[in-house]
């Protein structure tokens, strides 16, 4: 008797490490941010200071300025401001920003030409802060703007903010709106990478920013949607996507995951070092994607080197 | 004058052929099928220094060939961040047939921050197609993630073949 319960018992624990086993290998899955599938209107936003320095960490009783753009899915053109109904951001337990469309307005950049200004009262609580930015146009077609889930680069409320390098891209040298249509959306910021060659690290590795200094480490964030097919750009359908910065050769963005553990998202992202006599200044870093089915997109994200 | 006939009949014959034969050649159309196939599995790596061995069994399916099987050997460059680039042959085998392939130059996998989860991106030539492929050639994407803690992975291939 005590032999067959040995026995039952071993079988019992080899039944579960067996189980074990086969839920370890269960195939890994493709979490795409935003979604899988494009809303009718496609949404992209960053925050910047009042010198169009890229910032994700401001204090209590600074200012912050949404900056963003959007685009119809089904007329594939950007939304100006006779197209929208209303486009605002919402911040939890504040006020909504109502977003203005004015291309030359401070922090304004580029296609990113809708700017509002949220004034952080002193007492807001420290923290990531889940704004989301909402667009209705006037045929009442919506869309919705949420951050990436990674939390250094996420919208935060701190009392020792990561100081900014300096001021970012001069507006005069950022690239005029893009008023014609596109197949294909995106999203684009900039980060600091984590092993920068040639410069410290920063504090605080992977936040927002456009501001770099020579020796650093550049990392591209993108995400996009082909608007016809209305699909995230992934390895499924995306065949080609580059970025070219002058005077470097042609670099390769790469689709994959991102974020913390269990909560992990995929985009396309890149790291690139600043080369230590790379020129001072403004500099226009040009992204573009072709998909399996022909279609093209293409982004200037401008960023500011400094010595 | 009859050498003169039969070397013109002859000549007129030959031209004949030629044409006929040239004609047939051309007329031959190619037909292009569209393939996907999909397989999940696991996959061992071994690491010396810098070198990765890879081997890799999954079940899936794929067009024409039906369910079946996927293998492949490989090896990747683990000095190159954040992907690894890799190469190598394989198989998918099915009831209805066997496609053999070879991993092109330019397929990597690409690690999160932790090197974990790979993402990969690349093309794969079929360099022999049996069965209901029967004499199929292509260039396939090859896409798919590969967990490293678990050693289980998912690819799919995708394009179109001629025969």
């Amino acid at each position: 008797m005590r032999k067959l319960v040995i026995l039952a018992a071993a079988l019992a624990a080899f039944a579960s490490l067996a189980a074990a086993a086969a839920a370890d290998t269960t195939p890994p899955t493709v979490t795409p941010f935003p979604a899988p599938k494009l809303g009718p209107v496609f949404v992209a936003a960053q925050t910047v200071d009042k010198t169009r320095a890229m910032q994700a960490q401001f204090a209590p009783g600074s200012s912050v300025i949404f900056r963003a753009y959007a685009v119809d899915s089904k007329t594939k053109k950007i939304v100006a401001a006779k197209d929208a109904k209303y486009f605002y951001v919402t911040i939890p337990n504040q006020p909504n920003v109502k977003l203005k469309y004015d291309p030359q307005a401070p922090g304004a950049a580029g296609r990113l030409a809708w700017t509002g200004t949220w004034a952080i009262p002193a007492s807001y609580p420290s923290g990531t802060v889940a704004f989301k930015v909402l667009v209705k146009t006037q045929s009442k077609r919506i869309g919705q703007f949420v951050q990436m889930p990674v939390s250094s680069a996420m919208l935060t409320i701190t009392p020792t903010p990561q100081a900014t390098l300096g001021g970012g891209p001069a507006p005069t040298t950022t690239v005029a709106a893009a008023s014609s249509s596109s197949d294909v959306a995106l999203y684009v910021d900039t980060v600091n990478g984590t092993q920068p060659v040639g410069a410290p690290k920063r504090p605080v590795g992977c936040t927002q920013t456009n501001v770099y200094k020579r020796g650093e480490q550049v990392v591209l964030r993108i995400w996009g949607f082909d608007l016809a097919a209305a699909t995230v750009l992934s390895t499924d359908n995306v065949d080609t996507a580059t970025y070219a910065i002058p005077g470097q050769a042609p670099g390769t963005l790469n689709y994959g995951a991102h974020g913390a553990t269990g909560a992990k998202v995929w985009f396309w992202s890149a790291p690139w070092i600043v080369p230590v006599g790379f020129p001072l200044g403004d500099m226009t870093i040009h992204i573009t994607f072709k998909t399996d089915s022909g279609k093209t997109g293409t982004y200037d994200h401008v960023v500011t080197i400094i010595p | 004058m009859r050498k003169l006939w039969i070397l013109s009949s002859g000549a007129a014959l030959a031209v004949t052929v030629l044409v006929t034969g040239a004609f047939a050649a051309t007329t031959v159309a190619k037909t292009t099928v569209p393939f996907v196939a999909k397989y999940t599995g696991t996959a061992v790596t071994k690491q010396t220094d810098n070198n990765v061995a890879i081997t890799a069994n999954g079940t899936g399916k794929a067009t024409l060939i039906g369910a079946g099987k996927v293998t492949g050997v490989g090896a990747g460059d683990s000095s190159v961040r954040p992907c690894v680039p890799f190469n190598g042959t394989g198989s998918m085998k099915g009831p209805f047939g066997v496609i053999t392939f070879k991993v092109n130059p330019g397929t990597a996998g690409c690690g999160d921050d932790a090197g974990q989860l790979f993402s990969i991106t690349g093309k794969a030539a079929v360099i022999k197609a049996t069965g209901k492929l029967a004499k199929a050639k292509g260039t396939l994407k090859m896409t798919g993630i590969y967990d490293r803690s678990s050693g289980a992975f998912s690819v799919k291939f995708s394009g179109s073949l001629t025969k």
